[in-house]
This record gives C-alpha cells, sequence and structure tokens, in this order.
C-alpha cells in the first residue's frame, strides 16, 4: 500500500464521515418533525374538545336558563332564613303577630331527602284554638309573607268552645346556604 | 516515444521513489469527496432549516396545547359550576313545587259545607314522596246527598283533581278519603316569590 492508496482511504473516509453527518442531521430533523406532528394533533385533540366542551356548556346554559333565573328568583327568599335559630325566631314572631290562642308549640330539626342542597328544615308543630277566621287569615297570611314555607300538614276539628276550631298544623322551613 | 529497450537504451535509470498510478476507477474517490463536501453543505443547510421550522412548530405547538388545556379545565370548571347550580335550583324546585299553600283549599273546603252540614274534621297531609300530592281526609256531617259533590267542585274549582276517593255513610256522617292532586297550570320555573 502506498500513500496514494493511503489518501484514497483517508478521503473516502472523510467523504463517509460527511455522509454520516447529513445522515445524522437529517434523522435530527425528522424526529423533531414528527415529534412536532405528535404535538400538533395533540392540539388540534386538544382544540376539538374545547370546540365540543365549549357548544356542551352553551347548550347547557341555554336549557337550564329558567332554571337558573328561577333559583335567582327564590335565592332572596330562601337566604332570609339560614339557621335552625332564624327559623324558630320567625316562626314564633309571626305566632305572636297572630295574636292567636296557641295551645302547644314544638320546634325541631329534620333532614330533607338525601344529596339535597338545601341542608335541613325546621319544623313547627303548632296547636291553636281560636275562631275560625282568626285562624285561617293567619295561616293564609303565613303562607303569602313566607313563601319558602312548606305547610306539611292541617288538621281542623272543633274546638271546646262553639265558636272555636282547633287547628293542629305542622310547617316546614327550609335553611338555605348559598 | 517510447522504444523497447533491446532496439534502444534511453539512458533513463529506473526512477524507484514514483509510485505507480492508481487505478482509474480510484481516481473518482476525490470527486465523489468534492461532490460530499458540496452536498453536505446543501443538504445540513436544508436539514437545519427544517429542524429550525419543526422546533418552531413544537414551541407553537406546545404553547397552543398548554392554551387548549387550561380552556378544558376552565370549561369543565364553569360545567360544575352550572351543574351545581341546576342540582340547587332543581331542589329549590322540588320544594317550591311541594309548597304550593293549603289555606285557599281548607277555604273552599269550609265554605263549601251548607247550612244543614257540618265539617267535623278535615285534615290535609302532604305525601311524603311527592309533597305536591296531598291525602285529604274529612268527616261530613250531613244528611244532604249534594254535599260531597259540593265539596269535591270546590276542591276542583282549586285546581285540584280527586284521586282514588273512598267515602263510607254512617250515622249521618259521610267519611271521604281521597289523593288531591295539584293541575300544573303553572310550571314551577315560572313561580315568583
Amino acid at each position: 500500500m502506498n500513500n496514494k492508496h493511503i489518501a484514497v482511504i483517508l478521503i473516502g473516509l472523510l467523504a463517509f464521515g460527511f455522509l454520516q453527518g447529513i445522515l445524522w442531521v437529517r434523522g435530527e430533523r425528522d424526529k423533531t418533525i414528527a415529534k412536532a406532528e405528535a404535538l400538533q394533533a395533540e392540539e388540534a385533540t386538544q382544540r376539538q374538545l374545547v370546540a365540543v366542551q365549549t357548544a356542551q356548556l352553551a347548550q347547557l346554559k341555554q336549557s337550564s336558563t329558567d332554571l337558573i333565573s328561577f333559583l335567582n328568583a327564590w335565592e332572596g327568599p330562601l337566604s332570609r332564613v339560614r339557621t335552625p335559630e332564624n327559623a324558630e325566631a320567625l316562626f314564633i314572631t309571626k305566632i305572636r303577630d297572630g295574636n292567636l290562642s296557641s295551645l302547644s308549640q314544638k320546634f325541631g330539626r329534620v333532614a330533607l331527602k338525601a344529596g339535597s342542597s338545601l341542608s335541613g328544615a325546621v319544623r313547627a308543630q303548632l296547636t291553636f284554638e281560636d275562631d275560625y277566621a282568626s285562624l285561617l287569615n293567619w295561616l293564609g297570611r303565613l303562607e303569602s309573607e313566607l313563601p319558602t314555607l312548606r305547610v306539611n300538614s292541617v288538621k281542623i276539628s272543633k274546638g271546646t268552645r262553639p265558636q272555636d276550631i282547633r287547628m293542629e298544623a305542622t310547617l316546614d322551613q327550609p335553611l338555605y346556604t348559598p | 516515444m517510447i522504444l523497447p529497450k533491446d532496439i534502444a537504451d534511453d539512458f533513463k535509470t529506473d526512477r524507484k521513489d514514483i509510485t505507480p498510478p492508481l487505478p482509474a476507477i480510484l481516481r473518482l474517490v476525490p470527486i465523489l469527496f468534492y461532490l460530499t463536501v458540496v452536498s453536505a453543505m446543501i443538504l445540513c443547510g436544508l436539514f437545519l432549516y427544517q429542524l429550525k421550522l419543526a422546533n418552531d412548530n413544537i414551541l407553537a405547538a406546545k404553547s397552543g396545547l398548554a392554551e387548549a388545556q387550561a380552556q378544558v379545565v376552565t370549561a369543565a370548571a364553569e360545567r360544575k359550576q352550572l351543574e351545581a347550580q341546576i342540582l340547587r335550583a332543581t331542589d329549590v324546585q322540588g320544594w317550591v313545587e311541594g309548597s304550593r299553600p293549603l289555606q285557599p283549599l281548607v277555604v273552599a273546603v269550609a265554605r263549601s259545607i251548607g247550612e244543614e252540614a257540618s265539617l267535623a274534621d278535615l285534615k290535609i297531609d302532604r305525601d311524603e314522596e311527592s309533597p305536591s300530592n296531598l291525602n285529604l281526609a274529612m268527616r261530613i256531617g250531613t244528611s244532604s246527598a249534594t254535599q260531597l259533590e259540593e265539596t269535591t267542585d270546590a276542591i276542583a274549582r282549586e285546581n285540584f283533581r280527586l284521586l282514588q276517593p273512598e267515602q263510607t255513610l254512617a250515622e249521618g256522617q259521610i267519611n271521604y278519603r281521597a289523593t288531591i292532586v295539584p293541575l300544573s297550570v303553572v310550571p314551577a320555573e315560572t313561580a315568583t316569590p
């Protein structure tokens, strides 16, 4: 092997090195392009998800407009009674304002349906004996002044005096925490 | 011109330091080398430019992805909040539906009792499962056959429907029981406090 052969081998090795360099750069480019394409595909999927979620949200908002307006309208009256103490005080005030002959008053806490967003209710079990007009007017006023109050049960029977009636009522006032 | 040695001597001594030429095929090697250098410059330039573009695309895609993921999270949170509000509204709606005033019904029943009859007692209870439905039980002291009809008509005028009525007549008293279902004339969503 003479020096010309050595020179050819060296040049050949250099050319091979350049070729390897080109192939390496191309490989890096391909890897980066593949990574970019994968990320772009993932971004497109996320964008699609955003579009679907936004459309679903808009649909849900539209379909629940009446319900949400309803809630907004009722939140005010409901929020007035948040604790059992509030509810009892309210009942006592209304009974006192009615100026009725009360035989018994009993207050207690009742649980509502499981999973309800109303935290519970205060139940008042009341017994009155008074004249028909006073009792029923009081009940009517109570139901109109406290629109969230539920008259759970009402029993009317004859009173001890001929002009009186006896009214046993069970009233539930929900407790609401906004 | 080179003459054969047996005809004439050219007096030249052999030059031993000069290496024999390479075979013709190996002369392509330098040409290939120059081509490799030129193509390496062109191709590497092109590939590096494409690599830069791909890197820019990666940065843009990463930023877009982060933005989209943030939007997904925001939309999910907004939806969760809305669903909670809907659930709350549904609960409130259920409560309001089951809180229809009873006083007008009691008054209607009491007023329907004629002069020759008397209301011994009246009991209205809300159904536990469906509080908008009412269980009515009453005793009317009467000898009139039409009294019960008048009372049930009065209940119907209050927009209630009587279901499963049961009545027994004993010693001049009518015992009457029925389930009262409201005719939902006003949808609960439109009810106002």
